[in-house]
């Protein structure tokens, strides 16, 4: 009974993991890809030494000439950049008019809210074209200005800050009322050190979703010293001489900030899945 | 009297913190959403071209009538609503196996979990240019392995009938893991003593998963497929990086052909007419999704 009971785990364990390897077989081909020349993809191909790595003598070279052909370290520090300005900011705008909806009284509220949950369902590729036309005409094409102030305020995140702290009890507050501290105080010092997971799990969202943004930052953006990351990704697809072995090595390069960010705020974007997966 | 002044007052100053705190929200969606959104209806019904501003006219119904004639966009519909046809089965489907798969308790499997998750978070372009090569018709992946097993070779992106079906694989992959969590979530909240009444009265393994764990599901089922299709709906970065919505615009997608009017071609006003009808369409989809979830919520 005992046996039988260990070789099913074992078995659970063989599936699980051919399963996975299966899933992942993109991935991985790109991993080990990645450390071979050309000639080394090619012969390789037609079986499961595809999937296997074999080093040269200068493991990293791939990584080294993809650098040097375009300038993807400067993309990943302009995305980087823009994008740690748009989470400061629309943490701050975003949580400021979420604690409001959840607990100041001023007239309009309830319009403005209800106009809020409506503006929610209109998708970003309606409004791109005016968007674009509306940054044309304020002078911002090809300057970062274009890439932050449309991503700041998000009707999303009002929602999901607002139902946060709906959830706060109100309690903690009445004493501080008392003592006759400002809303601003209260909310800065009493309600966002309390909110922390929430601002967490928002940061994640913001970070991967505009570390991957791409159709946005090509309408906006045509200096090659400003583009984008995914950008510069695109571009190394579209210049010859094509080199498998060069993009499989931009393509991971490009991968490790999201992943790194995603592995260790794991816990807070699992927790973001659940509460725009129920709204979104 | 005096009080109610005072109360005022009070309610007067709460007022002002509260619209303050909104401004800047409310300022920035007024002219990055609202107005866009104003603008996209507005211009629908003009010649606008950003380049030519000075030449924009009112053309009334012209452009809609256009748009019934446009054959592209005709196929552009349709290729979408092949996408969200296929795709999402496909996906729900995956989602709701690897959910399966991995909920049990077992040591190391978080690292399993990771494993079905970590494509959702690559880019999709990253994941375009790799299955680009996967999919390469020459000396792609896909072609050697499937002639190392005497099959093939198959032009995947560039045969117009395939095209679509290989856009759907590679979103499904990489959209699925999502899927996955979500209802990872849904089995974890079925009540284990449905099971252990179940196993008591000598259900079967798979009496158990037919009779608890689909109808425990079927809820998030709805949700999450009524998700992918929205999204889904949304295509554009898979063709424009793979295939530049060909061959023969087997791969055009609605938001795509949007992009290229309205964009490449600087006609915003006959984008617009396009952007306006794809938001139409989007709307209906949503209220459905809406109906459909608060009367699974009142059950």
């Amino acid at each position: 009974m005992k046996n039988k009971r260990l070789s099913g785990t074992v078995l659970m364990y063989v599936m699980l993991t051919v399963i996975a390897l299966v899933f992942m077989f993109p991935l991985i081909w790109m991993l080990v890809s990645s450390f071979k020349d050309d000639a080394g993809i090619f012969s390789d191909i037609t079986g499961v030494s595809a999937f296997l790595p074999s080093f040269k003598a200068d493991v990293f070279f791939n990584y080294k000439e993809v650098l040097g052909r375009i300038p993807l370290i400067r993309a990943m520090v302009n995305s980087f950049s823009y994008i740690v300005v748009v989470i400061v900011l629309g943490l701050v705008v975003n949580s400021m008019a979420g604690y409001a909806f959840a607990r100041l009284k001023f007239p309009g509220k309830n319009l403005i809210f209800s106009l809020l949950l409506a503006v929610m369902v209109i998708p970003a590729q309606t409004v791109m074209l005016p968007q674009f036309s509306i940054i044309y005409k304020m002078g911002l094409s090809n300057s970062y200005l274009a890439l932050i102030l449309p991503a700041i305020a998000s009707p999303m995140y009002i929602f999901l800050f607002r139902q946060n702290f709906l959830g706060i009890p109100e309690s903690i507050e009445e004493a501080a009322k008392l003592d006759g501290a400002s809303a601003l105080r209260i909310f800065f010092q009493l309600i966002m050190p309390l909110a922390k997971p929430i601002y967490a799990t928002v940061t994640i969202l913001v970070f991967i979703a505009l570390w991957n943004d791409f159709v946005w930052p090509v309408m906006v953006i045509s200096d090659t010293s400003k583009q984008t990351i995914q950008m510069a990704l695109s571009s190394l697809f579209s210049i010859s001489p094509v080199n498998y072995g060069n993009v499989m090595a931009g393509l991971t390069i490009v991968t490790i900030p999201v992943l790194a960010i995603f592995l260790s705020l794991q816990k807070y974007y699992v927790a973001g899945i659940a509460s725009t997966g129920a709204k979104n | 009297m005096s009080a109610n002044t005072a109360k005022k007052k009070s309610l007067s100053k709460e007022s002002l913190t509260g619209l303050a705190f909104i401004a800047p929200a409310v300022v920035l969606l007024f002219v990055f959403l609202l107005v866009p959104f104003m603008l996209t209806i507005g211009n629908s019904f003009t010649n606008y071209n950003i380049l030519k501003p000075g030449q924009t006219e009112f053309v009334g119904l012209k452009n809609f009538v256009k748009l019934t004639k446009d054959t592209v966009f005709m196929k552009s519909i349709v290729n979408t609503f092949v996408f969200v046809i296929m795709v999402v089965p496909l996906q729900v489907c995956l989602a709701l196996g690897l959910a399966l798969l991995i909920n049990r308790k077992l040591k190391g499997i978080s690292i399993y979990r990771l494993a079905f998750f970590a494509p959702t978070v690559l880019s999709l372009v990253v994941v375009s240019i790799l299955w680009s090569y996967i999919y390469n018709p020459n000396n792609g992946l896909l072609n050697s392995l499937l002639g190392s097993l005497g099959l093939g070779p198959y032009k995947f992106l560039n045969d117009p009938k395939t095209a679509m079906f290989c856009i759907v694989v590679l979103s499904a992959w990489q959209g699925c893991g999502f899927q996955m969590m979500i209802f990872l979530s849904g089995l974890q909240d079925i009540p284990l003593y449905l099971y252990e009444a179940a196993e008591v009265d000598g259900a079967t393994k798979f009496q158990q998963f037919v009779n608890i764990t689909l109808p425990g599901l079927s809820n998030i089922a709805v949700f999450v497929s009524l998700n992918i299709v929205v999204a889904a709906f949304q295509l554009i970065i898979q063709p424009m990086m793979m295939t530049g919505g060909g061959p023969q615009n087997a791969t055009m997608t609605i938001v795509y052909e949007i992009y290229q009017t309205g964009f490449k071609y600087n006609q915003m006003g006959y984008g617009s007419a396009m952007a306006l009808v794809f938001t139409v369409m989007v709307l209906i989809i949503t209220l459905v999704q809406n109906k459909i979830t608060s009367k699974l919520n009142e059950e």
